[in-house]
């Protein structure tokens, strides 16, 4: 059998090969279609401190900067002891074979300078080292030395969008109801910080329970729940003032679940009465309302499309909670959960590509993702109780809210990346939920 | 003379009879066979079985009989060989850029980058904490409340009473707990297992051990790719082409293999979209000539998302020659020039 074997081959191959002759002059044509997925390792030379003022804030800003990159769990930080030889001035030659002998593929270099007007001037480069070349050109940010973190995180945006040719989301923020006191007397307050858990401020007070706060798409002002007259009501908050004013809709009903929509301009809400709940948009200019949904069913927890033509919210008419899309404007909605459990608070992707979701099934919660069609659903989360997805602003990680079991149990704000990676915990001293991410500030 | 004619006659005539009348080819001549299972054993065997018989005793006036024949022991049988396996062909293992060869530091190359970047002007907000003016949600907390807030950590958590002891020096150390990470480190893999799709706590304590190492990629040429091998090496010396022989299959699943072990895919990335396909040139010590990758085209994805895709491909075509892939010099003809496609289709998020 082999000797039959062997001779087909060599029949084969002989009249192959005068095939492979005639093709000799063309090039070795390979397709790669399994790489691997690990983090990329890059160095973040300590920034150089172009003045003696400038030193702890140089520092500090690389530390930012290593931080905001690794957090991601796209990049590995090469530790410093690794490095063969330093960075010590921010023009000087960059010696590729030391940083490519220890495996290093992206450089950055940066320098600080403290003016003496007291501003904070921050430059830096990206080398892509097995290229011998820069990634992009350089760059300075400038701003208040009380804003460096922002500057920091100025600077990993660049250096992450360079690299993997989307947008960053490390100069953002977290709008987030922080919550302490015991579990059967919490008390409840509106709170924001960087992405990072860093710079927690409060923009509300205790005195009554908030909930789901929203960011605008300018980020400059939050929409949330308020049960300060008794009854859940929707306030507008300006983030920069802290000033907030009741939304001009339905005083008498019970109103909650708003989500601005991608103009700013508009609102979309629930408004339950008599024992139906139904969505209305708010025009925030005019003041008119409009009934989007008729059903005799709770809908609730809208959320828009990036282009603001649909929404994607939930609703308990076929029996149990679904994800249903129907237009902007109201009328007929397509479910688009089929799956076993149930499923809730709706949130499309900046990209526009998926629609974020809790689930609750066979006792356990998970956050998810699925097309905005709803198919290719995948459960990136498991565990006690896991609920309220928002996006981060380049559509690449999740944020949640996760509460851990029994009487002691809190809540806290994770992450997860949307391939269902780099699960975190964000580090908070205090317990939190309903986060909401900000665009990226300006 | 006659006399040869005439026995042949007669031998012929006989034999004529002979088959006539004889039978000699008659059906019954072949009486059935029949057939006995038998065992085959070995000559001490049959020794154990058969001990020797005490000699018969023979009466004088029985007719002499001539001695029995020893009684020969059955042959044993033949032993039983083990049909003829060639011994395996050692596989060539490919030399894999591992690194021991590292660069020598090459003359470095003048930055000639000036840094002139513009400062970058940012529309001042309420919230532009990149601006001159002092941002105002990053000033100091305002306390808008009416009332006070609550200080935060001290509602919910016990107060720690705290043991003003100095350590005994006779007790042992206390295990120090390392402060754990919130995430897990991130390892290689070629696939993603979420949270969700990780198994329970009712996985098994313990686990069948592991089996040996795998074989390396390198070596997944199978006999088909030596027979290939060997028919191509044959077939070319009978032709005499003057380039060689093309790449084996398992030559060129080497070199893929190889490429591939450094092509960092994100799955959620857009450029995960993107199928890029790059062109450069080897040299004979199986490096890319000048260090140039250039892309030939792209598929799906935007301007930015392209070019990161074809960065992360050149940066695995480069950082995984390390000192040259391994890749056999009498054919070089055949891989000088590449065409590579990275197409992560199969990898992306969906």
């Amino acid at each position: 059998m082999k000797v039959l074997w062997f001779l087909a081959i060599s029949l084969i191959v002989s009249t192959s090969t005068g095939l492979n002759a005639q093709d000799r002059s063309g090039p070795l044509r390979i397709e790669i279609t399994e790489g691997v997925i690990e983090p990329v390792p890059i160095a973040v030379a300590p920034f150089i401190a172009e003045n003696a003022a400038a030193t702890d804030f140089a520092r500090q800003i690389t530390g930012v900067v290593a931080s905001d990159l690794a957090g991601t769990g796209l990049f590995r930080d090469v530790p410093q002891s690794a490095y063969i030889s330093q960075v010590a001035d921010f023009n000087g030659e960059v010696a590729y074979a030391d940083w490519k002998a220890i495996n290093v593929e992206a450089l950055v270099v940066g320098a600080v300078t403290l003016t003496s007007d007291g501003r904070i001037v921050v430059k830096f480069r990206l080398f892509d080292i097995f290229t011998g070349a820069s990634l992009g050109e350089g760059l300075q940010f400038a701003g208040g030395t009380e804003s460096w973190r922002r500057v920091a995180h100025k600077v990993a945006d660049q250096v992450y969008s360079r690299i993997t040719g989307e947008g960053g989301y490390f100069d953002s923020r977290i709008v987030f109801v922080e919550e302490t006191g015991p579990k059967n007397a919490r008390q409840h307050r509106l709170a924001i910080m960087d992405y990072d858990g860093v710079n927690v401020q409060y923009l509300t007070d205790a005195a009554s329970i908030v909930l789901a706060p929203r960011f605008s798409p300018t980020g400059d002002r939050v929409l949330y729940t308020s049960y300060e007259s008794g009854s859940p009501q929707i306030y507008e908050l300006s983030v920069g003032a802290v000033s907030k004013r009741p939304l001009d809709v339905d005083a008498a009903a019970m109103t909650f679940a708003p989500r601005y929509a991608p103009n700013g301009r508009t609102v979309v809400y629930s408004r339950a009465e008599g024992g139906n709940t139904d969505l209305y948009k708010l025009d925030l200019q005019s003041g008119q309302r409009v009934r989007l949904s008729t059903a005799p069913s709770i809908e609730t927890a809208p959320s828009y499309s990036p282009d603001g033509n649909r929404i994607v919210f939930e609703s308990d008419r076929s029996g149990t909670q679904q994800l249903y899309v129907m237009s902007a404007d109201g009328g007929e909605a397509t479910r688009i959960s089929f799956g076993q459990g149930r499923y809730s608070t709706p949130v499309w992707s900046p990209r526009g590509d998926f629609i974020a979701f809790t689930k609750q099934n066979a006792g356990r919660f998970h956050i998810g993702v699925m097309h905005t069609d709803g198919s290719q659903e995948r459960l990136l989360t498991a565990s006690f109780l896991d609920e309220g997805p928002t996006w981060a602003p380049n559509g690449r990680v999740l944020m949640f809210t996760r509460e851990s079991a029994g009487a002691d149990g809190q809540p806290g704000l994770f992450s997860v990346d949307i391939s269902g990676r780099n699960l975190k915990k964000l580090p908070m001293s205090a317990a939190a939920s309903d986060p909401a991410w900000s665009p990226i500030l300006p | 003379m006659r006399t040869g004619w005439y026995i042949s006659a007669a031998g012929h005539f006989l034999l004529v009879l002979l088959v006539l009348f004889g039978g000699l080819f008659a059906r019954e001549r072949f009486a059935e066979v029949t057939v006995a299972e038998v065992s085959i054993i070995t000559e001490a065997e049959y020794a154990a079985l058969t001990p020797p018989e005490a000699a018969p005793e023979t009466k004088t006036d029985a007719p002499s009989v001539a001695a029995p024949v020893e009684d020969a022991a059955p042959s044993a049988p033949a032993e039983d060989k083990a049909p003829e396996i060639s011994e395996p062909s050692p596989v060539n293992v490919p030399e894999t850029p591992d690194g021991s060869e590292i660069e020598r530091p090459q003359p470095v190359p003048e930055t000639a980058v000036v840094d002139d970047a513009p400062e970058i002007q940012l529309p001042e907000t309420e919230v532009d904490g990149t601006s001159l003016e002092r941002d105002v949600v990053a000033a100091p907390a305002p306390r808008i409340a009416p009332i006070p807030s609550i200080a935060p950590p001290q509602a919910e958590t016990s107060p720690e009473r705290v043991e003003d002891t100095a350590p005994d020096p006779d007790l042992p150390p206390e295990d120090v707990a390392e402060p754990e990470d919130a995430s897990a480190p991130e390892e290689a893999s070629d696939r993603i297992v979420t949270e969700a799709e990780e198994k329970r706590e009712t996985a098994p304590a313990s686990s069948r051990r592991p089996r040996s190492r795998p074989a390396r990629p390198t070596r997944q040429a199978d006999d088909t790719a030596n027979a290939v091998a060997a028919a191509v090496s044959e077939a070319n010396e009978t032709q005499n082409t003057p380039s060689g022989p093309p790449l084996t299959g398992g030559e060129t699943n080497a070199f893929r293999v190889a490429v591939g072990g450094c092509w960092v895919v994100d799955p959620g990335a857009r450029s995960a979209g993107v199928k890029v396909t790059v062109s450069f040139s080897l040299g004979r010590d199986g490096k890319v000539a000048s260090g140039d990758v250039r892309q030939l085209r792209a598929e799906g994805g935007d301007a930015a998302t392209q070019r990161a895709a074809f960065q992360a491909a050149r940066r695995a075509i480069l950082r995984c020659q390390k000192g040259g892939y391994a890749l056999p010099v009498e054919k070089y003809e055949h891989w000088r020039d590449i065409e590579m496609t990275f197409n992560p289709e199969g990898m992306q998020v969906r």
